[in-house]
């Protein structure tokens, strides 16, 4: 079933161009079916999980030699994850399609959507953490193909490479920290790796750690590796609502969520997650609110949130773990329908500007309503689940072990940038009168378009009234996974008056105080922009432009595009490599063990005399027919040696050659000498060197290679095990077929690239 | 080349080629031969007739273009592998049977042979994309 969950999108997503021509309308209907079907069979498994959560667990070996299983896990937290990935996942099916509807792309995006999903599932669900790293990988291509997917626009090419070489980098480190983790705990099954005692006292824990979440943090966007998601918001809206703020940017908090029943519990876990998820919650946060446009605004508030998921894991508390959880769920349901909501907006009126967004009410109602939802819970106002979410945030605050002052502090700040955004991107363009502002055209926004965001909205109303439903079976069975023990999830909306309903009141007015005095506030944070030029987003260019400009110089170094100094170095290189490997092999008997006869040397002097003639003919053709000897020369060799496969072959290869290099000659200039006799005798001597070094192995080798055991193999079983009496063509096909494919994989590349070749020569020539 | 003796008999001549060249191709297993060599001569062929009459008359007798036999015989070869995969055996491993054909017998026929197409397709392709974009360059030129 779940290799079936697995699949299906994947094979859906190939399917996708062709139904999207044929199915009109029902097409995102249709192909929702498959992510809301995988929804309600792990939500029914989610219910059957009993009371510890215990894991549903399939596996089929792919590599067993390697280690390598494609195993995957049903538990808790897994299903967690993966209810909203397949639950956003159906909602952003039928909103892509309203999105695109009209445009011939809606296939082709549905596409990359559907591949998405598949990978992702796939990330949450493999127990293999090198089958893991293949998803993992696989989202970050994903991203790459749907922020870019607008690629005729150079920033939306710009933006997908970044995040593809962040996200990248950060996957190289992190798989480096799973193989030590995987050493480290003597199995590459989390399953096993969880209840491995003592993986804190390894020799490489802390460069695992460090490893690990350096992957977490690149793709879940974490200070200072933040600055990948608000260009990403190049990617059109319904890809920035699934991926960019509920589901992939997740894929890192899963990893540190699933991890840290292993790892966590130290001093360096701790402090690196508390310090990660606090640093990019403030800084988040801040320029959340320095932004006017609707979809940078939701990223930067998005990186908040993310730190806030961060520093909740790092505490690892069960307050913390609680909140957590809750918090997963709160921000998934409110950031994906606010994306969708500012996508419509986009969608319906081409505004980009919050500030010039007014009484969209009228205009807009469902998405409205849904605006209101989704706003609300986000500034965490009772009785929406986001305040249940805040108010266990603000517990776990208070509750910490170290630092409690400092990370409450912080956790208010972040909150007072939530409150800010919610407002100002949620209700103001909706609800504010304004008489100057132009009334917005009255445009029919379909279904599609808001269902998705009126659902989650009121999917945070109705879990927001009925907590502890929420908590006991849903949050329940993951959260225990996260903590390693057992954890109770009683959530209610009204906790009494306690020290966290006083922070709530303070975080609502001093986000309101922000609000009104927004205009004020712009003005004089205005100056702080310059710091712009010193983050980590400037760091990243000069990076890349510092790469770019090492591959440039060495390029020129290497690739001068002088046939004859390649040839020169390859040849100079063989010489070094088979002068090494002779060095002490060759003896004295090697000479003589080998009778030579007298037709032999007849054919080997009229090849060293082409040989020779060839370096003195004074034209292309002479120099060919010379070229031809030489072959011929050593196919008759192959005929006496008992090889006809090879003489037949070396015949033919002759023949094209002859051909190849007459149709060449006529495009080339006029021969001329023009190496200067310095030159051409340290070619020769070269030359020279070359062929007897070669000579020199191929006596060796005849000589002490007396038992030839793959020979004698090849020769006993070809008939036997391979039905075929010519051994050099059974060793081609059947007993080295793989080598073989291997070859012809090649030459079809090398083709390919030399038809490039040549028509690009043609084309400049037609422009010129 | 305006040479009225090769281009009456380069039809014959190619003809004699191809034939070899599959007959290359089949028994190669047994007796000197095989795909490899089998495709270099059928590309060899059609440059021949490239060369008596134009490359666009031998682009016509190929009939489809090389690049698709690239991939096509790319695709024979890697599917050939696939079946014994089908049967549970590792990637590329042999699978044989015997076939009886009118007149010749029973013939054994097995994937290796398949294999071998698509290495005769790849090899022809290959040289027959070069050289006719070759050919086709120097008229342009």
């Amino acid at each position: 079933m779940i290799f079936l969950i697995i699949l299906a999108p994947v094979v859906g997503a190939l399917a996708c161009p062709g139904l999207a021509r044929h199915s009109g309308r029902g097409f995102g209907w249709l192909v929702a079916t498959i992510p809301a079907s995988a929804f309600f069979y792990l939500l029914y498994s989610l219910l059957q999980l009993d009371a510890e959560g215990s894991a549903q667990l399939a596996r089929v070996d792919w590599l067993p030699a390697l280690g390598l299983s494609l195993s995957f896990r049903l538990d808790g937290l897994s299903i967690a994850f993966g209810i909203l990935i397949t639950g956003i996942g159906a909602l952003i099916c039928l909103y892509t399609e309203a999105y695109f509807r009209g445009d011939p792309r809606c296939g082709r995006f549905m596409a990359f959507l559907l591949l998405f999903m598949g990978a992702m599932l796939g990330v949450v669900f493999a127990d293999n953490i090198l089958l893991l790293f293949v998803f993992w990988e696989l989202t970050s291509l994903a991203s790459y193909l749907l922020i870019g997917f607008e690629h005729q626009k150079e920033s939306a090419r710009n933006a997908s490479l970044q995040a593809l070489l962040t996200t990248g980098a950060g996957g190289l480190a992190l798989l480096a920290g799973l193989i030590l983790l995987g050493n480290a705990a003597g199995s590459f099954e989390l399953s096993a790796i969880i209840t491995t005692a003592g993986l804190a006292d390894s020799p490489h824990y802390v460069a695992i750690v460090l490893l690990i979440v350096a992957g977490a943090a690149t793709k879940s966007a974490q200070f200072p590796f933040h600055f990948w998601l608000p260009n990403a918001m190049a990617a059109p809206t319904p890809a920035s609502a699934y991926l960019h703020s509920s589901t992939m940017v997740k894929a890192g908090i899963y990893l540190l969520a699933r991890l840290s029943p292993a790892l966590g519990d130290t001093a360096l876990w701790f402090w690196l997650l508390v310090g990660l998820g606090t640093a990019t919650m403030l800084v988040g946060g801040w320029l959340a609110i320095q932004q006017s446009e609707l979809k940078p605004m939701l990223a930067y508030s998005t990186i908040c949130a993310l730190g806030t998921l961060v520093l909740c894991l790092g505490l690892g508390t069960p307050l913390a773990i609680k909140a957590f959880k809750v918090f997963l769920f709160v921000h998934a349901f409110y950031k994906a329908a606010l994306f969708m909501v500012a996508g419509t907006v986009i969608h319906a009126l081409h505004e980009t500007q919050v500030e010039r967004l007014r009484g969209l009410a009228s205009a807009l109602p469902f998405t409205a309503f849904a605006a209101l939802c989704a706003s609300l819970s986000m500034a965490g106002l009772p009785p929406m689940l986001g305040f249940v979410g805040k108010e266990s945030v603000y517990e776990a605050m208070l509750y910490a072990p170290v630092a409690t002052q400092a990370l409450v502090l912080a956790a208010v700040l972040g909150n007072v940038s939530n409150v800010y955004v919610a407002v100002v991107m949620g209700l103001i363009p909706f609800w504010r009168r304004d008489k100057e502002a132009p009334a917005p055209s009255r445009h029919t926004i379909p279904l599609g378009l808001w269902l998705g965001p009126i659902i989650l909205g009121f999917l945070g109303l109705l879990s927001g009234l009925y907590p502890h439903v929420l908590g006991e079976h849903i949050l329940a069975p993951g959260g225990t996974k996260v903590l390693g023990s057992d954890l109770t999830f009683k959530l209610a909306l009204w906790h009494g008056i306690n020290v966290a309903l006083l922070l709530s009141i303070a975080t609502l007015v001093l986000g309101l105080t922000l609000i009104l005095l927004r205009h004020f506030w712009h003005r004089i944070t205005r100056p702080l922009h310059c710091l712009n030029a010193i983050g980590p987003e400037s760091l990243y260019h000069r990076t890349v432009s510092a790469m770019l400009w090492f591959s440039r110089s060495q390029t020129r170094l290497i690739q001068h595009g002088y046939l004859r100094y390649y040839l020169l170095l390859v040849v100079v290189c063989l010489i070094a490599a088979v002068a090494g490997a002779l060095q002490l092999e060759v003896r004295q008997d090697a000479f003589e063990s080998v009778p030579v006869r007298a037709y032999e040397l007849l054919i080997v002097a009229l090849i060293a005399l082409a040989a020779l003639a060839l370096t003195r003919v004074q034209s292309r053709f002479g120099a060919l027919a010379c070229l031809g000897v030489v072959g011929y020369g050593m196919a008759l060799l192959y005929v006496y040696y008992g090889a006809p496969d090879l003489a037949k072959t070396q015949i033919i290869v002759e023949s094209l050659t002859v051909v190849f290099f007459a149709l060449l000659a006529a495009a080339m200039p006029d021969f001329k000498a023009l190496t200067p006799k310095a030159v051409r005798r340290r070619d020769g001597f070269i030359a020279a060197l070359a062929g007897l070094l070669l000579g020199v192995l191929v006596y060796s080798t005849l000589a002490s290679d007396q038992t030839q055991p793959v020979a004698t193999f090849y020769r006993q079983n070809s008939l036997e095990l391979a039905h075929g009496r010519n051994i050099v063509n059974v060793i081609l096909v059947d007993f080295r077929a793989l080598d073989t494919l291997g070859e012809i994989t090649v030459l079809a590349v090398a083709a390919f690239g030399a038809r490039a070749l040549l028509r690009q020569r043609t084309k400049r020539k037609g422009t010129s | 080349m305006n040479s009225t003796l090769l281009y009456y008999w380069s039809h014959i001549i190619k003809a004699i080629m191809l034939l070899l060249s599959v007959l290359l191709l089949l028994h190669g297993h047994n007796e000197p031969g095989g795909g490899f060599v089998g495709g270099l001569l059928a590309a060899t062929a059609f440059i021949l007739h490239a060369l008596a009459r134009n490359v666009a008359s031998a682009r016509r007798a190929v009939r489809i273009p090389p690049e698709t036999m690239i991939a096509l015989g790319l695709a024979t070869s890697l599917l050939s592998g696939m079946i014994s995969v089908w049967f549970g055996r590792p990637f590329l491993t042999g699978e044989w049977g015997t076939v009886a054909l009118p007149l010749v017998g029973e013939v054994k026929v097995g994937t290796p042979l398949v294999f071998d197409l698509g290495v005769y397709l790849v090899v022809a392709g290959v040289v027959l994309s070069i050289t006719f974009s070759m050919l086709e360059k120097r008229h342009a030129a």
